[in-house]
């Protein structure tokens, strides 16, 4: 048992039951709400491919139907028209091969922060010996091990999203999605987690849907960069970028990079473009 | 302007308040004391009718002391405590799985909303009459009444808690590899119980009221039986005493609730 998260992945993979990466195909899928005026289109005809170890980053406008993308990729929604599928099997449920860290903290309030952590592998009777060692590992790398034993309505909003994320990464999923993890958190919090991310899904190889408001943080991280228009939500712009995969440069450099602006730009260009659709 | 922010911190103005709630209260209390013992002795009314302050007492540790009819007082009020919480606890292990299972499948919804809207607005002295000439006057018919009264407060609320559970909570669940049991366990179970609490406080004060009732009305022990019995000698000192113990026992009953709340739901209105 090494405490090193790069060799976690295949000495769990046989414990945890956790089936390895596989596609994720939505095709044509469209999303409507039913509510007391009639029914709401909040994605129209989204089609989109992502394979094991993309890192997609979703950008767009406020209201545009990016959480509701990704509440149907987690199996909470079930599309209104077009199919998904994961591997082979259609998406039908949550399960614990999707990791999902939500735009609100949906901590326990009845349990410590430590056994919100815990919950997933105790949930999958993962050995208490190996609970224990994955909360000590991940409180440890959102910075919050002095907390384990508190209640988590006594953190901030920001160290409780921290402790959300620690949360899923606990479980091992082989796809993460994560609804703007990082939007409470202070710049200098939120560029030491970025790189964390990055080296998780490095060595896991799994994939990530990742949704922010800010270009910048797409562009470091994804491998793609999807931009979504206005509701009802279409993909405008699905442009790769390579930035996350440059592993010997520095996270400043990177950032500072002439080309990395430049990706950037045009992203934020985009984004602005996608908000004057009526 | 400084000081003034300090002087009146927040804690400061809780403790000070706290304080002053208490001062409030005691003098509350004592003014009505003092209202009774002036009535009664400017003789503005027979004693027959409001008995002296210092005539209750007496009666209090008289009673306390000897056998009133057959029990000493505290014998009565534990022979009516018995009866509320076998009823009770028996009404919470039937009504909180009872709920919980109404508040997940609608069809079980259907199927009790209409038995328990029923009989939820009855006066349960209505059936009582019932119960007393299938069960007899003792203590079985007095439990089947307070079961029977506990159930549809706890039932509702209970209910109403598995409707309010946020969804991303079960959601959050399931993602993380629970089953459909593990959610109602480790989810669904623990975010119900603030409204399984109030469920338990207007069960419970619901409960306590009907028992003195029933006692009231066929008995051979209890302290609402006690009452009624010493109502027959003009006892009013008895009759006052007995009051008084009952809306002190009630208050002590819903204080201890109310602490098992703050152990059990520490997270009340804080998440
Ligand atoms: N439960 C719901 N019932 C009805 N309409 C909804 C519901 N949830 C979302 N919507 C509508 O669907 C649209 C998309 O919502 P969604 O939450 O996916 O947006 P978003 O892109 O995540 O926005 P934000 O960046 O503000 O989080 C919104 O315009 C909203 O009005
Ligand atoms: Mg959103």
């Amino acid at each position: 048992m090494t405490s090193n998260p790069l060799s976690r992945k295949s000495e769990t993979a046989s414990t945890s039951g956790v089936t390895p990466a596989k596609r994720l195909v939505i095709d044509d899928v469209s999303f409507s709400y039913e509510t007391r005026d009639g029914l709401v289109e909040a994605l129209a005809k989204i089609a989109l491919t992502i394979e094991p170890g993309e890192f997609i980053c979703c950008v767009g406008p406020s209201g545009c139907g990016k959480t509701t993308l990704l509440h149907l990729i987690a199996g909470f929604l079930t599309p209104t028209t077009g199919t998904m599928t994961l591997g082979a099997t259609p998406v039908r449920q949550p399960g614990p091969d999707r990791g999902v860290v939500f735009q609100q903290p949906t901590l326990y309030p009845w349990m410590t922060v430590a056994d919100n952590v815990a919950f997933g592998p105790r949930m999958r009777h993962l050995p208490k010996e190996e609970q224990r060692r994955r909360v000590d590992h991940y409180l440890q790398l959102v910075g919050l091990q002095a907390f384990a034993q508190r209640a988590p309505y006594e953190l901030s909003g920001g160290m409780q999203q921290r402790v959300a994320i620690a949360r899923v990464l606990a479980n091992d999923p082989t796809f993460l999605l994560m609804d703007e993890p990082f939007g409470a958190l202070d710049a200098l919090t939120r560029e030491r987690l970025q790189e964390e991310l990055l080296k998780i899904w490095r060595a896991t190889r799994s994939a990530v849907f990742f949704i922010t408001h800010s270009a910048e943080e797409a562009v470091f991280l994804a491998t793609r960069v999807i931009v979504m228009s206005a509701r009802p939500g279409r993909i405008l712009l699905d442009r790769k970028v390579g930035f996350s995969r440059r592993v010997g440069m520095k996270p400043r450099e990177i950032r500072a990079d002439q080309e990395f602006i430049a990706v950037r730009e045009e992203i934020i260009e985009r984004i602005y473009s996608s908000e004057e659709t009526p | 302007m400084e000081r003034t922010a300090a002087a009146f911190s927040l804690p400061r103005i809780r403790f000070i308040r706290k304080r002053v709630t208490f001062l409030l209260s005691t003098f509350s209390v004592l003014l009505l004391v003092f209202a009774w013992w002036l009535v009664v002795r400017l003789h503005l009314v027979s004693p027959l009718f409001v008995p002296a302050p210092g005539a209750v007492w007496n009666a209090f540790i008289s009673t306390a002391g000897e056998p009133y009819r057959g029990h000493t007082l505290l014998v009565h009020v534990g022979i009516s405590l018995y009866r509320v919480i076998v009823a009770f606890i028996a009404a919470l292990v039937v009504s909180i799985p009872l709920g919980l299972a109404i508040g997940r499948y609608w069809w079980l919804d259907a199927l009790m909303q209409p038995l328990i809207n029923f009989y939820r607005p009855l006066p349960p002295l209505a059936y009582y009459t019932l119960l007393v000439i299938w069960l007899g006057i003792g203590d079985a018919s007095k439990v089947a009444l307070l079961f029977l009264a506990a159930i549809p407060a706890l039932v509702i609320n209970t209910a109403a808690g598995v409707h309010a559970v946020r969804r991303e909570m079960v959601n959050a669940a399931l993602s993380l590899g629970a089953d459909k049991w593990q959610v109602f366990l480790h989810v669904i179970f623990p975010a119900t119980l603030p409204y399984v609490f109030t469920g338990i406080r207007i069960a419970l004060a619901f409960t306590y009221t009907t028992l003195v009732a029933a006692e009231l009305v066929a008995a051979t022990s209890g302290i609402g039986w006690m009452v009624l019995d010493a109502s027959r000698f003009l006892r009013s000192d008895i009759i006052f005493m007995g009051i008084i113990i009952m809306g002190v026992t009630g208050m002590v009953l819903d204080y201890i609730v109310v602490l098992l709340q703050h152990r059990f739901v520490p997270w009340l209105g804080k998440a």
